[in-house]
């Protein structure tokens, strides 16, 4: 059983249509991509997996409903811009996450160590830069052991360590039977890390399989190339780049 | 700002609206609107200014046909005059503690500092311009009303202490913006500045009688000289402390706008912590923890102060009160404490809003949400109520009527699920209301804390018995807060794919 079936999934905010339709399943110890250009639908596809946006369609953790609730146990979430309270301090925050979640302290201290945030757990989380937020959001994410990961764009903030550090918490969650979902738009960073990807564009998913099917698929020499084809960019670029 | 073409001062008055006003509200769930957030600051602007017009003219009727004293009505028009621009150009004096952005983008263009602070300054006016033009015009018909010019005068001293309070918060603000704690204080301590002037209008009955004849050292004082412009000492201090007053807060005006230039959000002081993690096990209690933290550093903890002032005012404005009028006061200042209250899950939702999506990937349901909020109106209920029933004794007035205030707790607390029902309304909209909504959700929360108290008052009235009007009053409460917080707990619930209720979650390593 997928640890994460989403199905026929619509997005609309007003009158646009952000997510238009789409639908993937992430497997047991499965890391599954959502690749696109800005304004894919890659964010509203992961704010309708954690229930923070309406939708229509199907979103279905372990066949036990939408992420609500206590379902919301299995599932750890860091999303683009982390929307911590900012009133809070690191420590304060990390406790109320930790009390509600029922985690005791060692596990936040080894988490708190490891993304190097023991320095930081005094400070108002208002004053901290974003990459500091991005590893509380992190930190918060990944306490309570969950079965479902969802990181969107988790890499853009971090520096080199704590990268290194979150890919390696990756391949462990895998490794131990877990699902990720995770979105970015670092081709190199899919590549590494992914299982399966698919590929969104103007809401819809345009291309989805694993690396080497995609390449295979899109008869391109690379992902970023494939990727440019699904997008239908690849011709834009080159005029684009002779222009200039 | 409506229309017209878009100047780089009117580019530059929407973007301090957009950072005092909007920028601590985005939610992490949909897309803000910021096109939205700084058109229902501007409508509040014209809505406000319209509002306060119609008011000071009406008010002047009133006055003249209570006679009232002069520095009576000079008292209450500076309150009227200094509530109006502080409540348009506080929340715009909070861009101080934004971000950079303005900076950042400003010292890219060929401008020297000068013609930016001369920008900035006017840039700030303008988001007072309609407030001004509406508080002069209006207090100077409500004085060819009165036949006096208290009022005029009283306007006009009201908006220069006002501004100058303004210009010395952004000061404050921004000498104290290195240290998140000092700003979360300053915060706290500004938000007391409509007090101020509020207080000339919680009783104005009491007010307008101050007769200043009988203290003539006062003429020399700003304010009170307006009395005694009849006679030559007053009119020439008048004129002397109101053209002092406006030259100070005029050349203040552009170096204090210029500090929203050079804004930048408190830095980062990294400290150690002492002592281990306190985990509390029971989620109810742990939300109530980060509630009471973040509120004690919200510009809610300035609210605690109210009831004393309340107090202070109700003991001040009552002496030598009959009976009969002591007791209807007490009733008034003891539901306008209740009142009060419903700010705390108001302000509580609205702090939370930043961090909402956070807070939605927990396992907590909006019931469990609400229930910490409940707990603290509670305890705030009491402990503001009973200073204020303290005070209703020391008077002499009887149990029957400190009883139903005591009782009413439920009318307050129906605000809190209302207020979550509103909360959810405005997370699906991106954060932010329409000034229209915001205005129907204020009113809707106000009627529906009305309703037990006005069911007591209506069987009190029907049947004179005490006891069958309090009951009446705390069933209304209980029915209400039951039936909202229901409400709350099925609001926007879509049919689920599986069942969730069969979900018994460890929430340990799978």
């Amino acid at each position: 059983m997928p640890v994460l079936r989403v199905s026929n999934l619509r997005v609309r905010y007003g009158n646009k249509v952000a997510v238009d339709g789409i639908s993937f399943q992430v497997q047991p110890g499965e890391v599954y991509g959502l690749l696109g250009p800005n304004g894919a639908g890659k964010t509203s596809t992961i704010k309708a997996v954690v229930n923070l946006v309406d939708y229509e369609g199907e979103v279905d953790l372990m066949g036990m409903g939408r992420p609500r609730g206590e379902l919301l146990n299995h599932v750890g979430a860091v999303l683009e811009t982390p929307a911590l309270l900012e009133a809070l301090t690191v420590k304060e925050f990390l406790e109320l996450v930790a009390s509600v979640r029922g985690v005791d302290g060692r596990r936040i201290e080894a988490l708190v160590q490891a993304f190097g945030l023991s320095e930081h757990l005094g400070s108002y989380i208002a004053t901290l830069s974003q990459g500091n937020k991005q590893r509380v959001a992190i930190v918060s994410a990944l306490m309570h052991r969950p079965r479902l990961l969802v990181l969107d764009e988790p890499f853009n903030a971090l520096d080199v360590k704590s990268a290194r550090i979150l890919k390696e918490v990756i391949q462990n969650h895998r490794r131990e039977g877990g699902a990720v979902l995770f979105s970015t738009h670092v081709m190199e960073i899919a590549e590494r890390i992914c299982d399966r990807i698919g590929i969104l564009n103007e809401g819809r998913l345009v291309m989805e399989g694993t690396t080497r099917s995609i390449i295979e698929q899109a008869r391109a020499g690379s992902l970023e190339e494939a990727f440019l084809r699904a997008i239908h960019a690849e011709e834009e670029v080159r005029e684009i780049a002779e222009a200039l | 700002m409506r229309g017209g073409r878009l100047t780089l001062e009117r580019a530059l008055a929407r973007e301090i609206l957009y950072q005092g006003y909007t920028a601590s509200r985005q939610s992490g769930f949909g897309p803000t609107n910021p096109v939205r957030s700084v058109s229902r600051a501007n409508t509040m602007k014209y809505a406000l200014g319209s509002m306060w017009l119609i008011v000071i003219v009406g008010y002047s009727f009133a006055l003249r046909f209570e006679r009232a004293a002069p520095l009576g009505m000079m008292l209450i028009y500076f309150g009227w005059g200094g509530l109006l621009i502080v409540s348009n150009l506080l929340p715009a004096s909070y861009a101080v503690q934004g971000s950079s952005y303005m900076r950042d983008a400003l010292y890219l263009l060929p401008i020297d500092e000068g013609e930016l602070e001369r920008m900035f300054a006017r840039a700030f006016m303008s988001l007072i311009d309609y407030p001004l033009v509406a508080l002069l015009a209006g207090s100077a018909l409500a004085s060819a009303i009165v036949g006096a010019p208290y009022p005029f005068l009283g306007v006009v001293f009201g908006i220069e202490v006002a501004i100058i309070a303004i210009e010395a918060t952004i000061f404050a603000f921004s000498s104290a913006s290195k240290s998140q704690a000092k700003s979360y204080a300053m915060r706290a301590l500004s938000a007391l500045l409509p007090l101020i002037f509020l207080i000339f209008l919680i009783s104005p009955a009491y007010f307008a009688g101050i007769d200043a004849s009988r203290y003539a050292p006062l003429e020399f004082l700003p304010l009170a000289s307006g009395a005694f412009i009849c006679s030559p000492i007053g009119a020439a201090s008048t004129a002397i402390w109101a053209a002092l007053l406006g030259y100070y807060a005029y050349t203040r005006l552009p170096s204090a706008a210029l500090r929203i230039l050079h804004a930048s959000s408190p830095t980062a002081i990294a400290k150690r912590v002492r002592g281990g993690w306190r985990i509390i096990r029971s989620r109810t209690l742990a939300i109530l923890r980060a509630d009471i933290q973040m509120s004690a550093r919200s510009v809610m903890a300035s609210m605690l102060v109210v009831p004393f002032v309340l107090f202070v005012v109700f003991m001040v404005t009552t002496y030598n009160a009959p009976p009969g009028v002591l007791e209807a006061m007490s009733a008034y200042y003891g539901i306008e404490i209740a009142y009060f209250t419903i700010f705390i899950p108001y302000s509580l939702y609205a702090i939370e809003v930043r961090g909402a999506a956070a807070m939605r990937t927990l396992p907590v349901t909006r019931v469990s949400m609400a229930l910490p909020k409940v707990l603290l109106l509670l305890v705030v209920y009491y402990a503001f109520e009973g200073t204020f029933s303290a005070a209703m004794a020391l008077r002499g007035v009887g149990p029957a009527y400190i009883a139903p205030l005591l009782a009413g707790v439920l009318a307050p607390a129906s605000s809190i699920p209302a207020a979550g029902i509103m909360f959810e309304r405005t997370l699906r909209e991106g954060g932010s209301l329409s000034t229209l909504q915001a205005v129907l959700n204020f009113t809707l929360i106000s009627l529906l804390v009305g309703v037990p108290y006005g069911i007591y008052y209506a069987v009190l009235h029907a049947t004179g018995s005490e006891l069958l009007g309090i009951a009446s009053m705390v069933s209304a409460g209980a029915a209400e807060f039951s039936a909202l917080m229901y409400s709350l707990s099925r609001y926007g619930r879509a049919p689920a794919a599986g069942s969730a209720a069969r979900a018994p979650v460890s929430g340990k390593r799978f």
